[in-house]
């Protein structure tokens, strides 16, 4: 057990020293932090220029789904990266337990999703002079823990796909903005036709922003915690779907020989 | 002129066979035209099925540009192509031509989707001028989609570079809002862009200030080509000079 905790901690923290662009320091930075602001002043004009929402409705919003980016893009894009490197045959033909080192490759995604998404929300919040109260900030940080983890867990298991899948850029692309529509981070959850809402009860970040909306507008947090639950109930059913499919799927990769291809 | 329209073909087979560009020039435009139409009770206007077809060409030739030289970087033929006898700027012009033609799908999918999930294909009306300021705009893109590749053929930080740009320019060049509700300085960044003077033309009819507009929009394009064939001329000599063309 101890060698599978070792295992997944080297993991995380090599994968985050060399697949996250933490080489790059400047890049990093503005590809992780100066694009979730981008987004979140786009969304606030487009608000403001439709007369829809209020500011910070859109903060907590675009907050959340800052963690999505680090957690989705950036966890789908270490195993797509490790085939494109050629080891990814590397990490499934060795004697020590591959799942230990996806799962290590979680850490960082959590890690850079809630300190993305809370530096998202401080600025959005000076940026429209909100000043919230410790708890309400507390209630906020938490709320981005939760979101991240979610959001890792769901990039966790699209990545699966890339053990048999060649290109799957196009699936985080594609979950990506399934999140930003419904998940409710833009356009309030009653406004989303009611024939596809029931998409975002089941992708991360949903309940997250419930939450926060409701504690950052005055009620109670306690109250707010049942939708934090239900959030990390999701990122619990994608880690779950996640370690299953990596598992099949690492096997339907070893039979059909097909690590190689790119 | 035979080389640019081989390279168009060519990059426009490779693109379309590309599920992520595929998907890129599909679902960009269709998520932001259904966010605004959801925050507008529903409705799609006209301005805004542009403007979202608008941002998913701009993502094509954002990616497009960098993706065809990287990926001539990444098999090792860019070498090949800067070392032909022929100019850098025939094929680059056809790649960036093939990116924005791909654009085209992002249009006509905004357009199919409003009129599939929201029953409505615009505000109906004049439908001229928005569509010749689309095109102009394409025209635009085109340019800019030169010059980015100038800049791409001597980084190799070009993917990552694609990461950050697409949302700034949706911002400053009033994509799918008018520019007019922006900051100020981020009106006069955007008129350094040709998409920055012919989006402000989505929102008029046929008229002087509409000319105006796209008449500084297509100066401002000649302006990008020219500047975009000195670089790629310049360029051409310095990957010589610095032998770093191999270099992933």
């Amino acid at each position: 057990m101890n060698g599978w905790i070792r295992t997944a901690l080297l993991s995380g923290m090599l994968g985050y020293r060399a697949l996250f662009a933490w080489n790059t320091p400047g890049l990093f930075v503005v590809s992780l932090v100066l694009a979730p602001i981008l987004q979140l002043i786009f969304f606030l004009v487009l608000g403001s220029s439709l007369g829809y929402g209020n500011p910070s409705f859109f903060v907590v919003g675009n907050a959340m789904q800052a963690s999505a980016a680090a957690g989705i893009s950036g966890l789908v894009a270490v195993i797509a990266d490790e085939r494109r490197f050629g080891t990814l045959s590397y990490i499934l033909g060795s004697p020590g337990s591959p799942i230990a080192v996806f799962i290590g490759r979680l850490i960082p995604g959590v890690v850079l999703g809630t300190f993305v998404s809370v530096l998202t929300g401080l600025v959005g919040l000076v940026f429209i002079g909100s000043v919230p109260s410790t708890g309400q900030l507390l209630f906020f940080v938490t709320a981005a823990v939760v979101s991240s983890l979610s959001c890792s867990a769901l990039g966790l298991g699209l990545s699966a796909l890339g053990l048999i899948h060649r290109d799957i850029y196009q699936v985080a692309t594609a979950a990506y903005l399934a999140v930003l529509v419904f998940s409710g981070s833009n356009v309030a959850r009653e406004d989303i036709p009611s024939a596809v809402r029931w998409i975002g009860e089941l992708v991360p970040t949903t309940h997250a922003i419930d939450a926060t909306r409701t504690v950052l507008a005055g009620a109670s947090a306690r109250g707010a915690m049942a939708s934090l639950l239900i959030e990390l109930s999701v990122g619990i059913a994608w880690g779950a779907i996640a370690l299953l499919g990596m598992r099949v799927l690492a096997y339907r990769a070893r039979v059909t020989a097909s690590l190689e291809l790119y | 002129m035979r080389l640019a329209i081989a390279a168009w073909l060519l990059q426009l087979r490779l693109l379309s066979r590309s599920p992520f560009f595929g998907w890129m020039a599909l679902l960009t435009p269709l998520v932001y035209c259904s966010i605004a139409a959801m925050m507008s009770d529903g409705h799609a206007s006209t301005r805004t099925i542009v403007g979202a077809g608008l941002m998913g060409a701009w993502s094509t030739t954002l990616f497009g540009a960098a993706e065809a030289l990287f990926m001539q970087r990444y098999s090792g033929t860019l070498e090949l192509l800067v070392g032909a006898p022929r100019s850098l700027v025939a094929p680059v012009f056809g790649f960036s031509l093939a990116t924005v033609t791909l654009g085209v799908y992002s249009l006509v999918a905004a357009w199919i989707w409003s009129v599939l999930a929201f029953r409505t294909g615009g505000d109906g009306g004049d439908a001229l001028p928005t569509v010749i300021a689309a095109l102009v705009s394409m025209a635009g893109l085109v340019a800019v989609g030169v010059l980015l590749a100038g800049v791409y053929v001597v980084t190799r930080k070009a993917m990552e570079l694609t990461n950050v740009l697409e949302y700034p320019i949706w911002l400053i060049c009033g994509v799918l809002f008018p520019s007019s509700m922006l900051w100020p300085p981020f009106v006069v960044l955007g008129r350094l862009i040709p998409l920055g003077w012919s989006t402000p033309a989505l929102d008029l009819p046929l008229g002087a200030e509409w000319g105006g507009y796209l008449g500084a929009s297509l100066v401002l394009t000649a302006v990008y080509l020219a500047v975009g064939v000195v670089l790629l001329r310049r360029v051409d000599t310095l990957a010589r000079v610095r032998g770093t063309l191999r270099l992933r």
